[in-house]
């Protein structure tokens, strides 16, 4: 270890003492820019100095910091949405502005964003950057009119979503478990409510959303494929404000106001389906449905207290769930319920105008809980994590060509991976008890976003991580035929392995003209943790699993270069990017495992590991301006995965392999009431694994199964449509409502869900027939939303 | 009750919660190579028999002349306790696939392995299996379900053997509904969880058969009526005889639910044919339900 960490003390160093040490006679202006109606503070807003043609972006917490020579300056602040703040300043000492920035009224005039820096795509280093903003998201067509982060960040190039019924999103090959997702920098282990058709975030609690599918920035780490960071709003904290929603399926309410005014805010808000409750008149008294049904919620809390510009403190939190439950008489009853709980501390303190820090504090818990009844049978099942993190973060911004960033992570996991008990009558079985895997995951990392020259600019970084998988546990060694052939022990505590490694990230950019630039970035990723499912469809039931002394962590290395340009004073941005990535120590179970097999048993006894890569090229061609906007995104990409003990060795397609993957989003606003949207997506079908040939085995028909993944479905596309009437804005009057109407689906396209295949006749008659049958989920879903505010 | 039926519930959840639309469609598959699939058992106490298929590519018709055309008639098949070998005959059957080979002199004895060796079009087919040491159900009875005045359940008591390792399979038969033994719902199970206790089961009325007969009326659910008369068999198996059925058993009960992992059933023979050769402890009990 020492071998590593040296080197890695080192560079922190350098950084530290050699950049600032070419300072002369230089100042800094810094400060935090927020909303004027609101207080909220704005996340990524553009600082810039107009005789340098120089600027930062607001940090996490609204925070800036620029340090130039002294001299007279035109400070020019912006944001998407908001009005231009421009003043002048005289910078002969360190000065402190807070900036509040109004925001356009969008709602009765005609828009022309303008705030967001123009040319901010040719011009960063980021490469694989999306950004959606959540007012724009809140107008694209949703199916049942649910406003869907998730599904909106899935319409840009690279990232997939699996198909309906499907948990998770791809990012470039990547799976569903190598997203790390961020809710005010807790982990959300599962993402989405109702298998995948909507997910856990309540857009009215949302304030920014921002997904890195390239040149992963090294404070984020432990995940391979992305990061989704997600903040939650503030609060205002100037005057009380209710928004809510009444929607087909479910509505949603939102209140946020001052506590102290421009001190203290908070911001609460809820969701919940109510489709149970509509269907139960319908149902039959014999249905099971009848007393049971399936709903959803989800609650999000936040306070802050502003103590000062130096110090402030944010306290959030997240409860969702999904409760589903199946009611036969007295015979048989299903209770399932699944849904994730987060809550972080976070305080900032400002050292000086320089120097950042953030300290939090993070609560993340998911789980899983079935318990079925039948007659005399009854079966529990419980999976979960719980994760305990400490987290210190610092920027220090020593001249306005450096962002240096350091800090350190530690997270305390307890994972469950199934635990299950069950009895019949008064026998109960000795299912192994809950099995419960105890780890410790650190991290420490260093980044720089250097501004070489004018044309060059670099941002690397360092990531050193370490995990630690310890006691109490209990190894099963098996036998040749499954049995437990011998038990090793550990004591609470003892470690019983341990693996680390080092992260570099490195993103260049190249800029060839002031709209255009060359981009590549090259970023190693350790994720100690991995999902694993038994079937071809994932689900809340897939089994999260830590690294063990059998399991090793999955290595990603991701190679990407890309070409940005503008045009027509940055009214169309496009960009060309191209990947290759690798990831070692992938996982699945052994072919023929049954979730039977985990029981009593190590769940990883029964995992086989192997290697995935993915490659493939982005087009984005995107209209941010004027009365029509939207953009066009086309992914064509492959992934494939090889392993020694699946498929006798033979390469295989990932399940979520897709060669073309296009998007097309349009927008147009209709004077000055109307807007409307519209979406097409299209992709190839997802690889399955489907019979081929079939023989009889006493009397009944079974199958042999095509390769693995060799098949494909049919290709899954579909046009939906929005339109959104906003009420009158009446001159006094704080209310203001919205209708918005959507068609998910329009043109009706049956697309595949699943296909199986039945075969139907008599064996005796000798007249047997086969068909293949395909279940589409969604047919055409008109929606209706009424949405308020006051 | 097997812990997969989690994932039957969530799609039942989603089939009914949302207006779901199903719709016959054509596809077309890759050729697959007929192989020669093998289905042999040995019961103490009873001649050897084996039944020799091919099988089909998935989609090519299943009309009388195929399903003929599937049936091996023409293979040379031994059986060999260690010492003596036998050769199988060639015997009728009333129902599809109407010939089967049958021993006539040697009986399958409790603690002996048995080899099975088929020679068909040049190829030579082998496997083994043993016939281990019987458990029986010390009881076993029916009792009505709680919300119901004819139908209910059969339920057997046994006690497992701690000092072994056991593997075993039960079938039930209603006499004069069920013309062979059926395989219980769930018919295959270790002693993993149970090992030396004493235990109560459910037995389920199984499926006959996956293929959905039109005609087929079935009232009794997984259950039983009262006055059926229900014959109880328990077989104790081999590892491997009980490996084969564990997977063979889910893919007949998944046929359909696209959450079932798409493995094929590994199979017990070498040379490249598929199926098994089971060996069969067998004890039976008879009860009527009342």
């Amino acid at each position: 270890m020492k071998k590593i960490l040296f080197p890695f003390c080192f560079s922190v160093l350098l950084l530290l003492i050699v950049i600032p040490s070419a300072n002369a006679q230089k100042f800094t202006i810094s400060g935090y820019v927020k909303d004027a109606s609101s207080g909220e503070f704005l996340i990524g807003s553009n600082v810039y100095l107009k005789e340098l043609m120089k600027g930062v972006s607001t940090n996490t917490y609204g925070f800036f910091s620029i340090t130039v020579e002294k001299g007279d300056y035109d400070l020019i602040t912006s944001f998407v949405g908001y009005k231009d703040y421009e003043e002048k300043i005289k910078l002969d000492k360190n000065i402190k502005l807070n900036i509040s920035l109004e925001p356009n009224v969008i709602t009765t005039k005609e828009v022309v964003i303008s705030g967001e820096r123009e040319d901010k795509n040719t011009q960063s280093t980021e490469v694989g950057r999306v950004e959606i903003p959540i007012e724009k998201m809140k107008k694209l067509p949703a199916m049942f009119g649910e406003v869907d982060i998730i599904k909106a960040i899935e319409l840009t190039p690279g990232v997939q979503s699996a198909g309906e019924g499907n948990t998770g999103f791809y990012v470039r090959g990547g799976g569903p478990d190598q997203n790390l997702i961020l809710l005010d920098e807790a982990v959300v282990y599962n993402a989405s409510h109702l298998l995948g058709f909507f997910s856990v975030f309540n857009a009215d609690a949302i304030k920014n959303v921002e997904l890195i599918k390239a040149g992963m920035p090294a404070n984020f780490g432990g995940r391979l494929a992305s990061v989704l960071d997600i903040s939650m709003k503030e609060g205002d904290n100037k005057k009380f404000d209710i928004d809510g929603g009444i929607g087909l399926i479910s509505s949603r309410l939102t209140i946020q106001g001052p506590i102290k005014k421009n001190k203290c805010s908070f911001i609460v808000s809820g969701r919940r389906t109510y489709l149970d409750l509509i269907i139960r008149p319908f149902l039959n008294s014999t249905s099971p449905f009848k007393k049971g049904g399936y709903y959803f919620y989800d609650l999000n809390a936040k306070v802050n207290y502003y103590f000062s510009d130096k110090d402030r403190l944010f306290l959030s939190g997240y409860f969702g769930r999904d409760v589903f439950s199946l009611k036969g008489g007295s015979t048989f009853s299903n209770t399932i319920d699944w849904g994730n709980a987060t809550a972080t501390v976070r305080w900032n303190h400002l050292f000086n105008s320089k120097l950042f820090s953030n300290t939090t504090f993070i609560y993340s818990d998911y789980r899983f809980n079935l318990q079925a009844d039948q007659n005399l049978y009854q079966m529990k099942l419980y999976s979960g994590i719980r994760d305990y993190s400490a987290k210190l973060d610092f920027t220090y911004i020593p001249a306005i060509q450096h962002n240096i960033k350091f800090g350190a992570l530690y997270t305390y996991h307890m994972f469950t991976p199934n635990s299950a008990s069950a009895k019949s009558d008064t026998t109960v079985f000795d299912l192994g008890g809950t099995v419960k895997l105890y780890s410790h995951e650190l991290a420490l990392y260093v980044s720089d976003d250097y501004d070489v020259t004018e044309k060059i600019k670099i941002s690397g970084g360092l990531r050193y991580s370490m995990f630690f998988f310890v006691g109490p546990y209990s190894q099963y060694v098996l036998d040749n035929t499954g049995k437990i052939s011998d038990t090793v022990n550990y004591s609470r505590g003892s470690l019983i392995k341990m693996y680390q490694g080092l992260e570099p990230r490195i993103s260049v950019k190249f800029g060839i003209k002031s709209n255009s630039s060359i981009k590549a970035s090259f970023t190693m990723n350790y994720q100690y943790i991995h999902l694993v499912s038994y079937t071809s469809v994932s689900l809340p039931t897939d089994i999260w699993m830590p690294c063990t002394a059998i399991v090793k962590p999955q290595i990603g290395y991701q190679y990407s270069v890309g070409y940005f340009q503008n045009f027509r004073k940055n009214m169309w941005e496009t960009s060309l990017e191209f990947y290759y990535k690798d990831m070692r120590n992938q996982i699945e179970f052994k072919e023929g495992t049954q979730p039977q097999d985990n029981l009593k048993n190590n769940t990883d006894n029964n995992l086989t590991f192997g290697r995935g890569w993915s490659y493939g090229g982005e087009v984005y061609i995107k209209k941010r301006l004027g009365k029509t906007t939207g953009w066009i995104g086309y992914t064509l990409s492959w992934t494939q995965r090889k392993f020694p003990d699946i498929n006798q060795e033979k390469v295989f397609f990932a399940k979520y392999d897709r060669r073309h993957d296009i998007s097309i989003v349009v927008s147009q606003q209709l004077g000055k009431r109307w807007s409307i949207s519209a979406v097409w997506v299209y992709a190839t079908g997802n690889a399955i694994t489907l019979p081929l040939a079939r023989y009889f085995l006493s009397g009944n028909i079974v199958e042999e199964y095509s390769a693995r993944n060799a098949l494909r479905m049919p290709a899954y596309h579909h046009l939906d449509i929005s339109a959104t009437l906003e009420g009158k804005e009446k001159p006094g009057k704080k209310f203001h409502s919205s209708w918005t109407f959507g068609v998910y689906n329009v043109y009706d396209r049956m697309n595949p869900y699943y296909i199986y295949f039945e075969t139907t006749g008599s064996l005796t008659t000798l007249d047997l027939k086969t068909v293949a049958k395909e279940i589409s989920l969604f047919p055409i879903i008109p929606s209706v939303t009424w949405n308020f505010k006051f | 009750m097997k812990i997969s039926n989690q994932r039957v519930l969530i799609v039942v959840l989603l089939l009914l919660l949302f207006s779901s639309c199903e719709k016959d469609i054509t596809f077309k598959l890759p050729d697959q190579t007929v192989k020669l699939v093998v289905e042999g058992w040995i019961e103490q106490d009873q001649f050897p028999e084996v039944i020799l298929t091919k099988s089909s590519p998935y989609f090519s018709p299943i009309d009388t002349a195929a399903l003929l055309s599937s049936i091996v008639q023409d293979a040379n098949v031994y059986i060999s306790n260690g010492t003596t070998t036998e050769k199988l005959s060639l015997v009728y059957d009333s129902q599809y696939p109407f010939f089967f080979y049958k021993g006539d002199t040697m009986k399958g004895e409790i603690g002996k392995t048995y080899n099975l060796t088929i020679l068909y079009e040049g190829n030579t087919y082998t496997a083994t299996t043993s016939i281990q040491p019987l458990a029986k159900f010390d009881s076993v009875w029916f009792k009505l379900n709680p919300n119901s005045d004819s139908i209910g359940n059969v339920f057997g008591y046994a006690t497992d053997d701690g000092s072994v390792y056991n593997y075993y399979r039960a079938y039930t038969k209603i006499l004069h509904v069920d013309t062979d033994f059926v395989p219980i719902y769930g018919s295959v199970w270790d002693d993993k969880f149970f090992s030396g206790q004493s235990l109560t089961a459910q037995l389920y009325h199984g499926i006959a058969s996956n293929i959905v007969s039109p005609s087929s009326g079935n009232d009794r659910g997984l259950g039983y009526k009262l006055g059926d008369t229900v014959m109880v068999k328990l077989c104790t198996l081999d590892y491997e005889t009980y490996k084969f059925w564990v997977a063979a058993e889910s893919e007949i009960y998944s046929t359909g639910n696209p959450f079932a992992t798409t493995t094929s059933i590994p199979s017990m023979i070498s040379g490249g044919a598929l199926g098994c050769f089971s060996g069969y402890g067998a004890t039976y009990n008879t009860l009527v339900c009342k």
